[in-house]
Parts: C-alpha cells; structure tokens; sequence
C-alpha cells in the first residue's frame, strides 16, 4: 500500500515537473525572444539604408525572407517550396518601408502557434522543438503567414516531435528509473542486508545524479538531465531516509546521526537544485522528500524533516519567488503534520505539546513568507494570498484538531490565539505595507475568531460575538476606507444573522404559539440596530464602479437583512393572532419612514411588510381560537391588518408618498386586500346565514367611498364583495332553515341584499358622472337585475307556491311603475322579467290548485288579480309613446306591450279551463270571440283581433271535440244546442264586426297593426260565416243521423244561402249551395243503398221538385238577383 | 290615462293582488309546483285534435256490447275474477240501484268481483264493471261504493271505453277478428284512462249515485282519502327552485302517463257536478248506507232510517 502510494507521489511529482519544465520553457523562450527582438532592432536599424527595388524583385521566392531577416552567417531553414505568389508581394512594402512597426507582437501572440518560428542557426541543435530560438517581426510574421501551416492537430510537426522526444520520454524514463529503484529496494527486503540496500539505492541514486548532471550541461538533453538529477536527489532523500528509518535498510541507529544525514541530503539536494534555477526540478526534488519521510512511520523526526524541508521552500520563495513552491510546502508540511496526528492512537499533553510545538514551527516558517516580501506581478499575488491564507487555516485547523483531543472543550483557545495573532500581523502587514497578504490575514483573523467564538461560547454569547466581530471589521473597513474590510465585515454579519434566525426559527417550532423572549428580542434588535447602522455607514461608498455598484448591492441587502429579522422576531416573539397586526404596524411605519425620506428600499421592505401582514393573519390570525375579552382576537386582528392595508391606500393617493414605480401598480392591491381582510373577518365569525347580508354591507360601505373619493379602486372591491354577497346568500341563506326571533333568518337576508342592490342602482343614478367610469355603467343594469331576482327568491323560499305568483306580480307592477317613473328601463326589463315569471308560477301553482277559503275559490282570488294586472300593464305600456320623451319606452317595452295582451289572453283561457272545467268551454269562447274582436276594433288594437281569430278557430275544434260530446245541459238547455246557437251568433257577430271595420272610415289607421291579421282581415267575414255554417253542419251531424241529417243540412243550406244573398256573402251562398250539393248526393247514396222502394221514389221526388223550384226560382228571378249580388 | 284613475286602478289591481296572496295563505290545498296545467292543456288539445275521428267511426250499442262480452272472457282469463257471493250480489244490487239514472239504457250493466287487495275497479265497454275486494274494504258506506260504481258507468256512459277501440274497428270491418280486438280492449283496460276521462267519469258517477238516491258527497270523502294516502307517500315537497326545474320536465311526463289524476282534482270534479246539478241533491233527504255495506244488504233490500242525510247546500271542502 505504500509503496502504490509513494508511485502516486512519483507520478504527481512528475506531473507537476513538466508544468515546470513548460513554465521554464516559456521563461527560456521570453529570453531567446528579447534577444531576438535586439537582433532585429539592430538589423531594422541597418535596413534603414535605402535598398534597391529590383534587387528585391529579382529576389527568388525564397529570398524576402532571407533578404528581409538578414542573419549574417544564418542557414534559414528551408521555405515551402510551393509558396504562393503572394508572399513576394506582401515582402515588397516591407522591403520599401523604412521603418518596421516600433511594437512588436504580443509575448503571448509570439509564443502562440500562429505565427511559426523562424529558426535562428544553432551550432549544434537542428531548428526543432521549443529548443528554438524564434525570431518574429511583424514583416516576417506576415510573409510567413501561410508558410508552415499546422497539420490536423493543430500544431507543426516539429513541435510534436519535440514535445513527445524532449518532454513526455523524458517524465517516461525517469518515472520508470524512480519505479526501478523503488522495486529493486522492495526486492533487497529479502535478499540483501539494510547495508547493502543502503548501498544499491545511495548508489543508483549517485548514478542518477551523475548521468543527469552530465546530460543537463548538453542542449539538447538539458530537460532529460534535469529530470535525472531531481529523479536523483530523491532517490538519494529517501535513501537518506530510510537508512534510519526503515528497518530494512537501517543501519544509522542514531536520530542525531540519521537526522543530520536527513538534513545533509536535504541541503545538497536544495543547494543542488538552485543552481539550476528551476522551480520544476527543484519541486520534484521537494515534492519526493516530502514523499518519502511519509511512507513508513511517522514519527517526530518526520515532523522535522516536513519543517525543514517547508523552511526550505519558504527560502526558494525568498530568493526566487518560487510561490508555487511554497503553497506546496505548505500544503505538504502541515500533511505531515496531519498525517503525524491522525496516526496518534492516544494524544498525551506531551504529544500534544510536541505537535503543537511543530505546528507553531511550521506557522512561523511560513508566516515569514508573508512579511519577507511584496509580490510583483498578479499571479505571484494570487499565490501569495492564497498560501498565507492556507497557512493560517490550516494552522488553525490543526491546532484545534490536536487541542481537542487533549480538552474536547478548549479547542477554542488555539483558534482564538490563530485569531488574534493575525489580527496582530493583519495590522503589522498594513503597517509595513504588505497589502497583498494583509486581507488574507484580516480574513483568516476573522474566520478564526468567529470559529472560535462558535467554538467557545453559547449560541447567543457567539451571536453577541459575532456581531460585535462583524460591525466591528466593517467599522475598520470604514476607517481604513478599505473596501475589503467592509465586505468581510459584511460576510460576517452573515454568521449572527444566520444563528438569529435559526434560533428563531428554532424557537418558532418548539412553541408553535410564539412567546416573548426578551433575550431574543434585544439580540434582534441590536443586530437590526448593527444593520441599520451598516446600512447607512456604506451609503458613502457607492460608486459608479463594478465594486462599487456591488458593495451598494451588498448596502442594500443589508436593510433587507434587517428586515428579515424584524418580521422573523415578529413571528417568533408574538402570539400567533398578533403576528399580522404586528406586520401591518410594521408596513406602516417602513411606508412612513420610506416616504419621508424617499429611500427605496424601505419602501419595498414596506410592501415586503404588506404580504407578511397578509399572509401571516391568512395563515396565523384567521386560524386562531384566541379570545380577547370574550372576543375572538382574530377580529381585531385581522382590523388592524385591513386598516393599516386602506391607510396605505389611501395616503398613496398623495403623489409626494410615492417612491418607487411599482407604487402605482401595487396601489390597486392594497385596498383588494383590506376589504378582503374585513370580509374575512365577516366570513370567520358571523353565522354563516348572514355572511351574505354582511358582506354586502362592506360592499356599500366601499362603492359609496369609492363614489365619495372618485375612487375606483375602492369601488372594485366593493362589487366584488357584492358579488360574493350574492353567492353566499344564494348558497348560505337561501338554503337554510335556520330561525331568528321566530323568523326565518333568510328572510331579512335576501332582503338586505335585494335592498343593497336597489341603493346601488340608485346611488349611481345621482352619482356625478365624472364619478363613474364605464364599468361602473355596465353594472348598473346587474343591479336591478340582482336586486329583483333576490327578491323574488326570497318570494319563492317563503311563500306558499300559490302566493308566489301574486307576490311576484306585485313586484313586477312595482318595478315597470318605478320603471316608467324613472325612465329606467333597466327597472322595466326585471319587471318584465318578473311578470313572466308571475304568469308561470300561477301556472305551475294556482291553476291546478283546488282550495277553497270562504267558499271563494283560490285559484280565482289569485289568477284573476294576475290578469287585471297584465292588462293594465299591457295599457300601461301601449300609452307610454304619449307620454313624455323621458318616459317613453323603447323597442322593447313596445314587444313587451303586445306580449302582454297575448299573456293576459293565454291567461284568461286556461284559469277559466280550470276554474270553470271543460264543459261551456266553446261557448265561453263564442264570448270571447266577440269581445275580443270588438275590443280591437274599438282600440284599433290588431293584437287582439287577431286574438279573436285564433278564438273562432278554437271554438269550432272546442265544440266538435269536446262539446258537442260531453255538455250537459246549460242555463235549462240542450248544452251542444246552446253552444251552436252561441258559437253561430258569435261568428255571424265577428262576421259583422270585421264587415263593419273594413267598411269603417280610417280603419286602417290602428295603433298597434299586426302584417297576419291586415291579411286575414279581408277574408275576415267570409271566413267567420263559413265557420258559422260549419258549425251548424256539425252539430247536426252530432245530433242526428240518417233521413234526419240530410233534411236539416239542405235546411242549413237553404238558409246559408239566403242568407248569402242577404248579406251579399258569397261565402255563404257557396256554402249553402256546397251543403245542398252533399244532401242530394248523401240522399241519392241513402236511396239506392237503404230506402225500399217507395223511400227511393219519393226521395228522388222531392228531390226533383226542389231543383226545379230553385231553377225556375233562379230564372225567374235573374235579374234581381243580379241587381242585388 | 290620466294620472289620478290610473292611480286609483293601479291601488285597485294591487289590492286585488294583495287580497289574493292573503287568500292564498289560508288556502289549505296541497303545495304543488309542476307543470300539471301544461300537461293538461295538452291533453286537451290533443283530444280535441282526435276526437273528430271518433266521431266518425262511431260504434252502435250492439257493436260495443259484442265486444264488451269478449273483453270480459279475455279479463276473466286473466285475473281472478270471483269470490265472495254474498258480497257479489250486495254489489250487484247496488249497481242496479246506480244504473237506473243511465242514458244508454240498452246497455246491459252488470259487475264482478275481484278476488286482489288493490284498492281498484274498473269497466269494459258493454257495461262490464269490476270491483276488488280491496275496494269493497276500503269504502265507508255504500254511498261511496255508489259513487265508485258510478264512476265505472260513467265511462261507459261517456264512450270511454269504446273510443280507443272504435278506429280499430273500423279498420277491422274490412277483416273482422273480434278477438284480436278483445285482446286490444284489455291491454287498453289495464292501461287504463285517460286522466280528464277520469275526471269526466267521476262527475259523472256522482250524479249517478245522486240520481240513485245516494248522498253523492260521500265521494268526496273517498277521494278525501285518496289524498290522505297519496300525501302519506309523497315526501315533502322542496323549495330549491334548481331541484324544482331539473324534476319539471320528469315529473310532466310522469304526469302525462298517469291515468288517475291527484284526487283533489277528484275532489274538485265531483264538486262541480254535483254544485251544477244541485236539483239531484239539494234539500232531498239522501241515503249514506254505513250499516248496509257493513251488512252486505243494498238499500233496496234493507232500508236503515238512521243513514239518510239531507244538504242544503254543498259541504265546506
């Protein structure tokens, strides 16, 4: 296991040679390019001497390089022969130019591929690899541009072949050289003695040495000689090494002597290395020592020998700047160190001491880095800070490791002295000017402590610590005008910020209820006191630079941080009712204080406060059970929150209070949500069968503030809580069987929303009109209609289903009153509405009801009230055109009207179908016929003359289909009888009535017409008699049959057709002579099929004599009869 | 209009209706919202459309008790007809009493019992009526029993029972199967009647049972219980206006298949017969005859003094 480990180690190391060998490479290459630039210098300045153009023209392809880069005593490296023509030309103004470019190309770009190397001769090294020297002006650059293009890979193949012949076989072999050695002394552990170990390996590592210092003085072996020689010294350290250390190999007993063998490789090793100036080499050789007083035990000469070779380091860094170096001293010395410790099965105060005593060796070697001086360019800075920060961490870390093992509790205290010590060198760097490695030890000052403080104290002693660390840097910050410092002190505050709110949060949950705690409270406060305090010193240091914006970034986080913990103490410390109160009073105070002194970010801590207020009475207050004198505190908890939301409300309303732009979006929100909380506040502790009622109380209150105040965000709330009124008693109220003071609690629901509907319509009726936008006018037509449909629900629930139709009539005739009244017609149309609905619930109740109450019945003390009601409506409306402009009705009242007198009709049939049955119904029909035809020819209605057509055809079907079948006898006699007389004395009458209109002056003139009835109405008489005459022919045919049928309809006819010349009716005589046409022919059927004999002779007789009668009549009197038609 | 005899109408109408909700409360028939009026409108329309055909395919007498004797071996091939012989001739000498105010007097009426617990009777055209034992318990005096039998007269009286089948008849005069057609009689006896012949029918029988000698109001206490149990079925009826509309329309169809109508209709057609044709009661001692259907002894065979009941006017419902 160790030995994969020490052949890890071997790998890494050489890894991390070849990052040095590169590194050395490219500060080799910079060399050779200064020169190379001097050379070019001098030969530009030599150029300056006018040179002939046509010796330039005559160049061969080849020759602009060599005449532009004139190396005396140079072989240039041979061109692409296939170079294209335009490298002559792009040679041509560099020949003509008298002076080059005075900058020369970036390092970076010079070393990069793009640009390939011109090799300078070499005496002995062929132009290859990164070996070569390069030389580069912008001339050659652009000549050589397309010269030696790279193949695949990207890169020319001569620094591949460089890369893996110079470089990669090189790590190769002598990482194999190292493996070898390390096998050859795993084998000697059986077959030789420790000496003879000792002396294969001293010896293979001399060899190594040796044949790397030879290679290394050649050119071109220089890298595979170094690689030999630090391949060397380590094999040789850890000879060293193990010749005291390892049993195996052992054969320098004592420590002292063993040691200063140790200690004599080390320094020739070191010695060695700088003399080749090479932190790769000189790495590997650090890098496998430390490796190899790892391996085996590790005991407390390990730790010296880790210290040595980390002082080692730390001098590398003196003399060479070799920083890269030391952060691995670092990291490999203190791993010693750790390593020594993890293997320390029991840590006595002796063993403890001795660690403690070389980790404080350890920290002072490195420490000295850090004063010994300043570095000069970036990286090295980087390195700098990085390994005096990783010093101090791990200095830090260590110590506290091995304290605790000794006093699990005192491990506070080698942190606390790590802390101070460098708070002390902190100051001390300052003092000398050390401002690349101060921050890292005020970082590391502050880390230790604040661990040590973690460490060392309680969690709220820590926080009190914490927090007086982290105001404490920022203030040095402040001072020092150092932006560093106040950001550390920044990133500290986050250390109490953090345990506060834990502990809160901590709190939170073992008392779900909240509680008061006046330690947490003052820790709180002072720490919002702290940022507060942070917040306004950093106001100072804003800049417009990127650090600027962002410590301004890290300023601002700072109040929100404040705010955080305000709202997070009020949800601790409080009892959870009062919690968005206590938000709300928080809001108010942040929107106060951002108004006044416009500062943004409290403002939107302000809204911040809105939502906790909100959120926290949504979650907390409107769950609690709490009462407060008897009352539940949620009630004046939620209070406080929508006041404090309308208070904002409405002080926005002041432009100066506005601070941010988003203060005109969120305005809207704040009264949504007041009037949410109050409405939350009715729906938690009223029954819900008021709920409705009380939430359309909220909802007048907010409309006529919002009418009072111009305001429509108030108003907007207010229709949605009359919306939500009307749903909760739709499905609260109206379902509930709940009592009240012996009535039912619906009851005075329904009827306070119905009545908040009417006041709404109203109240918007007098508003002033620039009070009002359109949406406002769109809904005052759903107030009526809300309002009355509530009404008649309420009507519906509460009444019996007999009463409802009245009651609902009643409405109606109320509304379209008020409605004509006020010129409303959006009070017309629910009353219109209403009287329909009327009219179907007396069909659905009152028709069919049987009741009896004083021998009255019901159904006609409510039907006929209905119908005297639709026909003044239907008057009502017919005369509105004559009355004023303001009250005249529209299109709708007009179809309304003439609906009306339909409805009434339909009406007035069906309560008298039920009322009085079915028996008389056609002589009631008769009746109405007539009435209905002269009611419309005296109020030139057509409606109803029509009416009076429909009536007639009804009549007739009533007659044959119900009448004629199942009437009793009436007034004393025969019903069908009575009925026939009637039906035909109301045709003829309807016949004379329609005569008389057609014939009437002005008849046309109606005040309603009606395009069916203008047409029927020449037909009119006509159509009644035949009616008449049909009639008759059927109620005979009813009565009697045989013989009997066929002398009465020739009677019938005879009649009709006298009658027809009477009158002039030519439907009458047509009908007259069409009955007598079907009597001969019924009488010439009857005679063949049932008369004997002599019934056959005097039928066809009599027959015979009566068309002669009424020839000769016909002739006879021709001409009179002409005269009269 | 002027302003003022507008006014003056308007308070009247409002009056009117106020005077009419007030009457409404007091009334105390059963709450019903349904679209029964509709359905009864329709029923009406509907007859009258058909009825004309009827007319035209009129039956004579014999015809209709030809068919009557066929009917009755189809129904006694059904149902168990028969029973109690005592109780059969109580009934059948009640139906003579019953039968003597009829106008088609060549209609021999005669009735069988009905051996089924249902409360029932029922006629066949010819005059063949039925009655169950079920009926014959359930009915108070023979007054009521008169009634009963007089609603079975009056739809044979009334055509009833004939008007279904007198198309078929006619379309059958060109192929005569008179027991095809028997058949069709009493599928259409076991559906029943319609609910305005229902009605017609107990107009009629109560001015039978009055023409009879019968206190004809005693009808109105067997519908009277009717409704008692029709009532004791029914839940009680919901105000939700939405619950209402959704079982409108299901409820009309119920309705419209129905064959009884609700016997306060009953109720209410009995009353209107018997208030036009006071003469047939009015101030005439008229018999009730509670003993005599305890007894099975007809008013004719066992005349009680103490069953007899004189009205000047019409009872309070």
């Amino acid at each position: 296991m160790e030995f994969l480990g020490f052949v890890l180690v071997l790998v890494l190391a050489l890894l991390a040679l070849s990052r040095g060998k590169r590194l050395d490479q490219e500060i080799r290459g910079l060399h050779e390019r200064i020169d190379s630039l001097n050379n070019d210098l001098a030969r530009l300045k030599r150029l300056a001497a006018p040179t002939p153009a046509p010796e330039v023209l005559q160049t061969p392809v080849r020759a602009p390089v060599s005449s532009a880069v004139p190396a005396p005593g140079s072989v240039v490296p041979a061109a692409p022969a296939e170079a294209p023509a335009g490298l002559v030309r792009a040679a041509e103004p560099v020949a003509a130019s008298p002076k080059p470019p005075p900058v020369p190309p970036p390092i970076r770009t010079a070393l990069s591929h793009a640009v390939p190397p011109i090799h300078r001769p070499s005496p002995a090294v062929p132009a290859a690899g990164s070996e070569a020297r390069r030389v580069s002006t912008p001339a050659v650059a652009a000549a050589t541009t397309h010269t030696a293009r790279p193949r695949a890979g990207g890169e020319p193949i001569d620094t591949w072949e460089a890369r893996i012949g110079g470089s990669w076989l090189n790590r190769i072999g002598v990482a194999l050289l190292v493996i070898g050695i390390a096998f050859a002394l795993g084998y000697s552990l059986t077959r030789l003695g420790p000496a003879g170990k000792a002396a294969l390996a001293t010896a293979a590592s001399l060899a190594m040495i040796g044949g790397g210092v030879l290679l290394e003085r050649r050119e071109t072996y220089r890298f595979y000689g170094r690689g030999l020689i630090g391949g060397g010294w380590a094999a040789l350290y850890a000879t060293a090494y193990a010749v005291h250390e390892l049993e195996a190999t052992r054969v320098v007993e004592s420590p002292l002597v063993g040691f200063a063998l140790l200690l004599l490789v080390g320094v020739g090793m070191i010695g060695h290395s700088l003399r080749y100036k090479n932190q790769g080499l000189t790495s590997l050789a650090y890098g496998l020592g430390y490796a190899a007083i790892v391996l085996h035990s590790i005991q407390p000469f390990t730790l010296l020998a880790s210290a040595l070779l980390g002082f080692g380091t730390v001098i590398h860094l003196l003399r060479r700047n070799w920083y890269v170096m030391s952060l691995g001293g670092i990291v490999a010395t203190y791993g010693c160190l750790f390593l020594w410790a993890s293997r320390q099965s029991v840590l006595t105060t002796d063993v403890m001491r001795l660690g403690l005593g070389a980790l404080l060796i350890d920290w002072v070697v490195f420490l000295v880095a850090d004063f010994a001086r300043e570095p000069e360019d970036d990286l090295d800075r980087q390195y700098a800070w990085g390994s005096s920060l990783l010093n101090a961490l791990a200095a830090g870390w260590l110590s506290f490791t091995f304290w605790i093992k000794a006093d699990a509790s005192g491990g506070w205290r080698p942190l606390f002295a790590f802390g101070c010590a460098y708070a002390f060198t902190s100051t001390a760097l300052r003092l000398m000017g050390r401002r690349t490695v101060q921050p890292a030890h005020s970082l590391a000052a502050s880390l230790l402590l604040a661990v040590a403080f973690h460490k060392g104290l309680d969690r709220t002693r820590a926080t009190w610590a914490w927090l007086l660390e982290a105001q404490a840097v920022v203030l040095v910050g402040v001072f020092l005008k150092d932006r560093f410092h106040r950001m550390l002190g920044c990133c500290l505050f986050l250390a109490p910020m953090i345990a506060i709110f834990y502990d809160q949060v901590d709190a939170r949950v073992g008392r779900p209820h909240g509680g008061f705690d006046a330690t947490r409270f003052l820790q709180t406060v002072v720490a919002c006191g702290c940022f507060y305090l942070t917040f306004a010193r950093l106001k100072a240091f804003a800049s417009s630079s990127e650090a600027g914006r962002a410590e301004e970034a890290v300023r601002r986080m700072f109040s929100y941080g404040a705010f955080l913990l305000v709202v997070l103490a009020l949800w601790v410390q409080l009892p959870e009712v009062w919690v968005a109160p206590a938000g709300a009073i928080l809001l108010l105070l942040l929107f106060e204080l951002s108004a006044a002194r416009s500062i943004e970010d409290l403002r939107v801590q302000a809204h911040l406060a809105a939502l906790f207020a909100a959120v926290t009475g949504l979650a907390l207050g409107a769950q609690s059970r709490d009462l407060m004198a008897g009352v539940p505190a949620r009630i004046p908890a939620l209070l406080v929150v929508a006041a404090a939301y309308f208070v904002v409300f409405l002080r926005q309303r002041n432009a100066r209070t506005l601070c941010i732009e988003a203060d005109d979006t969120l305005r809207p929100i704040y009264s949504w949500v007041g009037a949410f909380a109050v409405a939350l506040v009715v729906g938690l502790e009223v029954r819900p069968t008021l709920v409705g009622p009380a939430w359309m109380i909220l909802a007048l209150l907010l409309i006529e503030a919002g009418m009072a105040l111009g305001e429509p965000h108030l108003r907007g709330p207010g229709y949605v809580a009359a919306l939500a009124a009307t749903v909760a008693v739709l499905a609260l109220s109206a379902p509930s069987h709940e009592r009240l003071a012996n009535i039912a609690t619906r009851t005075p629901a329904l009827l306070l929303v119905a009545a908040a509907y009417l006041y709404l319509f109203l109240l918007q009726r007098r508003a002033r009109a620039d009070r009002l936008h359109d949406f406002d006018r769109s809904l005052r037509p759903l107030f009526s209609w809300a309002g009355t449909a509530l009404a008649a629900l309420l009507v519906w629930l509460e009444a019996r289903p007999t009463l409802v139709g009245p009651v609902w009539m009643i409405l109606a005739l109320l509304l379209v009153e008020a409605g004509i009244a006020l010129g409303e017609s959006d009070l017309r149309l629910p009353g219109y509405v209403v009287l329909v609905a009327s009219h179907a619930s007396l069909a659905m109740s009152n028709l069919t009801a049987t009741g009896l109450v004083g021998g009255l019945s019901v159904r006609a003390m409510t039907v006929t009230p209905a119908i005297a009601a639709t026909y003044y409506l239907w008057w009502r409306l017919r005369s509105l055109p004559q009355e004023g402009s303001k009250r005249a009705g529209d299109g709708r009242d007009e179809v309304f009207g003439r609906f009306l007198s339909y409805l009434g009709a339909a009406m007035i049939g069906l309560f008298v179908r039920f009322e009085f049955g079915l028996e008389g119904a056609a002589l009631r029909w008769s009746l109405a016929m007539v009435v209905l035809l002269l009611a419309g020819h005296v109020l030139r209605d057509a409606d109803l003359r029509f009416q009076g057509y429909l009536v007639a055809a009804a009549v007739i079907v009533r007659a044959v289909g119900f009448d004629f079948r199942s009437a009793n006898r009436i007034l004393g006699l025969d019903g069908p009888l009575l009925i026939t007389i009637v039906g035909v004395a109301g045709y003829l009458a309807a016949g004379f009535l329609i005569r008389m209109r057609r014939t009437a002056a002005g008849a046309r003139n109606d005040r309603r017409s009606l395009e069916i009835e203008s047409t029927l109405e020449p037909y009119g008489p006509d159509l009644m008699w035949l009616l008449a005459v049909a009639l008759t022919a059927l109620y005979l045919y009813r009565t009697w049959s045989g013989v009997p049928l066929i002398v009465a309809w020739a009677v019938e006819g005879l009649c009709a057709a006298g009658a027809g010349f009477a009158l002039k009716a030519r439907s009458l005589r047509l009908s007259g002579l069409a009955l007598l046409a079907v009597c001969v022919a019924m009488t010439l059927v009857r005679a063949f099929t049932t008369f004997d004999m002599p019934g056959r002779i005097v039928t066809f007789l009599v027959l015979g004599v009566v068309l002669l009668v009424i020839s000769f009549a016909y002739t006879r009197y021709r001409e009179s009869i002409r005269k009269v038609l | 209009m002027k302003s003022l005899p507008r006014l003056l109408v308007l308070a009247i109408i409002l009056a009117g209706l106020g005077a009419g909700a007030w009457y409404a409360t007091r009334g105390t028939a059963p709450e019903r919202r349904n679209l029964d009026a509709l359905v009864t409108v329709g029923g009406d329309v509907v007859r009258d459309v058909t009825h004309p055909a009827l007319d035209l395919t009129r039956l004579s007498t014999a015809e209709e008790i030809a068919l009557g004797q066929a009917i009755d071996a189809e129904v006694r091939a059904g149902i168990p007809v028969g029973g109690d012989p005592a109780a059969e001739i109580y009934v059948q000498n009640v139906l003579r009493l019953v039968a003597g105010g009829v106008s088609r007097r060549d209609i021999p009426y005669a009735v069988a019992m009905v051996r089924s617990p249902e409360v029932n009777a029922f006629a066949v055209a010819g005059g063949r009526l039925y009655v169950t034992d079920g009926m014959l318990g359930f009915v108070r005096s023979e007054a009521e029993l008169a009634a009963v039998l007089g609603h079975e007269i009056g739809h044979v009286e009334l055509g009833h029972c004939v008007q279904r089948l007198q198309i078929e008849q006619a379309a059958r005069r060109v192929a005569p199967d008179l027991a095809g057609l028997a058949r069709l009689g009493y599928e259409i006896m076991e559906r029943g009647f319609s609910e305005e012949q229902e009605l017609a029918a107990d107009g009629q029988g109560a001015l039978l049972a009055a023409r009879a000698g019968y206190d004809a109001w005693q009808a109105s206490q067997l519908f009277s219980r009717f409704l008692a149990k029709e009532i004791a079925g029914t839940r009680p009826p919901t105000r939700n206006p939405v619950k209402i509309a959704v079982a409108a329309v299901p409820q009309a169809l119920d309705r419209y298949l129905e064959t009884h109508p609700p016997a306060d209709q009953r109720i209410e057609a009995v009353r209107r017969a018997l208030v036009s044709r006071g003469d047939l009661w009015a101030g005439t001692p008229r018999y009730v005859g509670i003993g005599n259907l305890t007894a099975r002894r007809a008013r004719s065979d066992d005349p009680r003094p103490g069953e007899w009941i004189a009205r000047d006017r019409a009872p309070s419902p």
